[in-house]
């Protein structure tokens, strides 16, 4: 895979197609977990991290094992298995080390399972037909892009909390206009087909 | 422990066993009339660009860009058009094109059967009014906003994208096909 | 609790996307037509109704320590089922929704219910809890959808409404006005149950 095509792949992920102001996945945690830039942090470093594992074993099994014997059928089923050992997986391993991480992850950890992001970069690994490597680099970098927009998204959020808003619009409604601005904003990336 | 770690792998197994054998059946069931309506669609573009032809798969090489091509042919066998299937990658989704071409490389028509653009913006593009831009044109399609040359295509505004998906993919059509109608012409 | 009751609880008092605040994913991603909500909304709410019933048929023999990979294998296989049935009968519809089919498998709401419901209740109110939230859900996909296809495209199920002197407002259907709208829709929705309950208990 040239160079020329991880950049491509890279900014892709990250910007044209940012997993949360344009492909609207992974919102739950989104609006859920913004609220603090701490938690935010934590959080996208673990989705980060089970997006990238579960984009390589997912190609491997898809690869391996469904598309030879023809069990394409069998995909979601797989990949959300997968995806759901990865992260009990994680789970165990941070309670183990890094305990410190693991109780301020909280709840949120196990629901990173049911992030639509894990599942959806999976799914458009296979669609996007690439090889081992551009799974991965695409699983990291879609990670990064959700980790920048739920980054960017908590320190406005934390502002918001302190300004003036009408009562009705209190918690989620003023986040999702917010978000709306910001999804605007990233619109503007939407002709950056460079290296393509 | 010992026995509560048999049960716990036991129903998880037994579940994925089940979910694996209804599925297995469903499956069964669906596939032949999912690839049904795949081919149906395409069988349909390519006699909407081609009346009255059979048509007569190629076998494609690795390295093609085609999902599928075909020579076109009348009945007493001799060709008389070529057609591919090419898909690209458009703004919001894939966008599946059927190209037709006479043999001397000259579009003969555009059809698309899968598209999935904004509404009211990238959608034009699968209007039989933007789709005719292509007829008659060979070589290389030059995307304007403007047409200034009649040999010009002009892009949907404010749909740049998914015009110069659709675009991009008839160029592909084009390009390739000329490695096959050569050897065609050859005959 | 009876089942009516059950009903109108998932459409208005708790409302999983307009009260729970929760399955926002899809109702962002195919509300961009009236068409596409009802496709998505349904075919959520059978799989929900689906693995409501079986889990709760199984719910006292799933060990505790595996409940979530059993539910989520469950839900998998329902998901995966109505998948291949569109794509066979409904395969406009299938192409419409692309990847979201498959992503009702990490519809919170599915695996929500079944935790919060389906794994302590009997069959006959999961099966009419599913059924709420389902409908629920519907509903609150095709109000959205109905307000940003009217006003990004000027049509309502593909028919136009105002006329041909009408410059749709494009950005509602594209990402930027999903989250305005939902935003709204959930602040208007609050405004209007709390001026109900006020009135309900004066």
């Amino acid at each position: 895979m040239s160079f020329v095509k991880i950049v491509s792949l890279s900014l892709s992920a990250i910007l044209v197609e940012n997993f949360i102001f344009v492909r609207f996945l992974g919102i739950c945690p989104f609006l859920g977990v913004s609220k603090k830039t701490d938690t935010a942090v934590g959080m996208s470093l673990s989705v980060i991290f089970v997006m990238t594992v579960s984009s390589a074993a997912t190609y491997i099994v898809n690869r391996f094992v469904l598309v030879p014997f023809d069990l394409g059928y069998m995909r979601t089923v797989a990949f959300i298995l997968i995806i759901a050992s990865l992260v009990q997986f994680v789970e165990l391993f941070l309670m183990k080390s890094v305990p410190a991480l693991f109780h301020a992850l909280g709840i949120y950890l196990p629901l990173i399972t049911t992030n639509c992001a894990v599942l959806g970069v999976a799914l458009l690994n296979v669609k996007k037909e690439l090889d081992f490597l551009g799974s991965v680099i695409n699983g990291f970098m879609s990670g990064v892009g959700f980790a920048i927009a739920m980054i960017i998204f908590s320190s406005i959020r934390e502002h918001l909390e302190e300004s003036d808003h009408p009562k009705a619009f209190e918690g989620f409604p003023i986040a999702l206009i917010s978000a709306s601005l910001l999804s605007l904003a990233f619109m503007g990336f939407q002709g950056l087909s460079i290296f393509n | 422990m010992n026995k509560e770690r048999v049960a716990m792998v036991s129903v998880l197994a037994f579940i994925c066993i089940a979910a694996a054998a209804l599925l297995g059946y469903v499956n069964g069931v669906t596939k032949d009339r999912i690839e049904a309506i795949a081919n149906d669609k395409m069988q349909s573009a390519m006699e909407e660009i081609i009346p009255g032809a059979v048509f007569k798969e190629i076998t494609l090489p690795d390295s093609s860009k085609f999902d599928k091509a075909f020579f076109a042919e009348d009945e007493a066998g001799n060709k008389t058009a070529f057609c591919a299937k090419v898909t690209v990658s458009g703004f919001a989704d894939d966008i599946v094109l059927i190209v037709g071409t006479d043999l001397n490389g000259s579009v003969l028509g555009v059809k698309i059967t899968q598209i999935n653009e904004t509404a009211g913006l990238g959608s034009k593009t699968n209007d039989e009014a933007w789709l005719s831009q292509f007829k008659g044109l060979s070589g290389s399609i030059n995307l304007k906003k403007v047409k200034t040359l009649p040999t010009d295509v002009a892009a949907v505004s404010g749909a740049t994208i998914s015009s110069s998906a659709v675009t991009g993919g008839v160029q592909t059509a084009l390009d390739e096909a000329a490695v096959y109608l050569g050897g065609a012409n050859d005959e | 609790m009876n089942s009516l009751k059950q009903i109108t609880d998932g459409l208005f008092a708790n409302n999983p996307v307009l009260v729970q605040l929760i399955g926002m994913c899809p109702t962002l991603a195919t509300t961009t037509s009236l068409k596409n909500a009802l496709g998505m909304g349904l075919s959520a709410a059978a799989v929900l109704v689906c693995s409501n019933v079986v889990i709760s048929i199984l719910r006292k023999i799933i060990p505790v320590k595996v409940r979530i990979a059993c539910y989520i294998v469950i839900i998998a296989g329902f998901v995966t089922v109505v998948d291949l049935l569109m794509q066979a009968y409904l395969p406009e519809l299938s192409v419409s929704l692309g990847m979201y089919i498959p992503l009702i498998v990490v519809n919170c709401i599915i695996l929500a219910r079944a935790e919060a419901f389906a794994s302590k209740n009997g069959v006959i109110a999961s099966f009419f809890d599913g059924v709420g939230m389902g409908l629920g859900f519907t509903f609150a996909l095709c109000l959205l959808a109905f307000f940003r296809e009217l006003i990004g495209c000027g049509t309502v199920y593909g028919i136009p409404v105002f006329g041909s002197g009408y410059e749709p407002v494009t950005v509602i259907v594209q990402t930027p006005g999903g989250f305005l709208c939902l935003g709204i829709l959930i602040a208007a929705f609050k405004v209007v149950s709390d001026k109900i309950k006020g009135r309900k208990r004066s």
